[in-house]
């Protein structure tokens, strides 16, 4: 029997030509094109370049600066909570109040999500699925990710 | 792997999506050939076959120079086939061992190289449609793609030595196929 373990028994140029010489099963001339369109409309799966994430420390520099400039004009029309910056001993009754205010909303959210268990299934179910899906898409692309 | 490829792909990751028109043009028809040989649907096959393009591009990212660029795209149709097609592992019809290993392909070869190159091919054809998919997938890979036997294995999940096995006996079988065919056509013009 021949060994079959030295690839020389496998090399056969006289198959080779005639095989090489078969015509090649070939594609319409718009395949390329229609490739091509379902990629432009599809998401682009670049590696996210130096500049890419210098623009996006940008934009999340501005929307932080927003969210917190929002902040800031709600904190001041907020009726319960007259800001004055008047150096008097009520100031500090009134940051008080505030604060308080502020930990009596997040102490009634608790309490109504407590009360919800539908809706903190939803959230923690969203949450989850979020977190899977990036876990996952990370380890398809491998270091790589996609554009917004 | 071609520089001017490890360029396009370069270029591609950074953003200039339109190079890729030049990977799926240079590569367009020998995905389809391997792809029809396993899908034996020229409309399944052209679906495949854009279907791994894109799944290329998509996972572009991932795709290290370890590899012929043509080898792992080829492992993407391949997969992307087997899927279509529901089918698990590569098959090939068994042959009796007596048979394949007595068999000589020298004399073959002789009377094929005393035809002319028309009739030749016409032979190796009709040879070859009497291998099933993945025994013509095995030859198209190993003799058309010029993919050594460690990129096959790449490419089918297939050891080494099933690779080298199974290229062995097919090989022997197209070399009996068309021994029988080149008999016919001697027995019917009167040689």
């Amino acid at each position: 029997m021949e060994n079959i373990k030295d690839n020389n028994v496998l090399n056969d140029p006289f198959l080779a030509r005639m095989v090489q010489s078969l015509p090649l099963e070939s594609l319409p001339g718009e395949f390329t094109i229609q490739v091509m369109n379902q990629i432009y409309a599809s998401v682009e799966p670049v590696i996210e370049p130096e500049k890419y994430r210098r623009q996006m420390l940008w934009a999340y520099f501005l929307i932080g600066a927003g969210i917190l400039s929002i902040a800031l004009i709600l904190f001041a029309i907020w009726p319960f909570f007259e800001l004055n910056f008047k150096l008097d001993s009520s100031l500090i009754l009134k940051f008080i109040t505030a604060s308080l205010s502020v930990l009596d909303g997040i102490s009634n959210l608790i309490d109504y999500l407590k009360e919800s268990t539908i809706q903190l299934s939803i959230f923690f179910s969203i949450f989850i699925l979020f977190l899977v899906e990036r876990l996952l898409r990370k380890g398809v692309t491998n270091n790589s990710s996609y554009m917004l | 792997m071609m520089n001017n490829e490890v360029n396009i792909i370069h270029q591609v990751l950074n953003g200039n999506t339109g190079s890729y028109r030049f990977l799926v043009d240079a590569y367009k028809d020998l995905v389809y050939s391997l792809v029809i040989k396993i899908v034996r649907n020229r409309e399944l096959a052209e679906e495949v076959t854009q279907d791994s393009f894109l799944k290329a591009y998509h996972s572009l990212g991932s795709f290290k120079n370890e590899s012929k660029f043509s080898t792992w795209l080829f492992r993407i149709a391949y997969n992307t086939a087997i899927s279509r097609t529901r089918k698990k592992t590569i098959t090939t019809s068994t042959l009796d061992d007596y048979v394949i290993e007595n068999f000589t392909i020298d004399a073959v070869q002789e009377n094929l190289d005393s035809i002319d190159d028309t009739e030749k091919l016409k032979i190796l054809k009709l040879a070859m449609e009497n291998l099933n998919e993945d025994e013509h997938l095995l030859i198209d890979l190993f003799y058309f793609h010029h993919q050594s036997i460690d990129e096959i294995c790449q490419i089918t999940g297939l050891t080494d030595s099933n690779v080298k096995v199974k290229l062995h006996r097919i090989r022997k079988k197209l070399y009996m196929n068309m021994d029988e065919k080149l008999k016919r056509i001697q027995v019917g013009l009167g040689m």
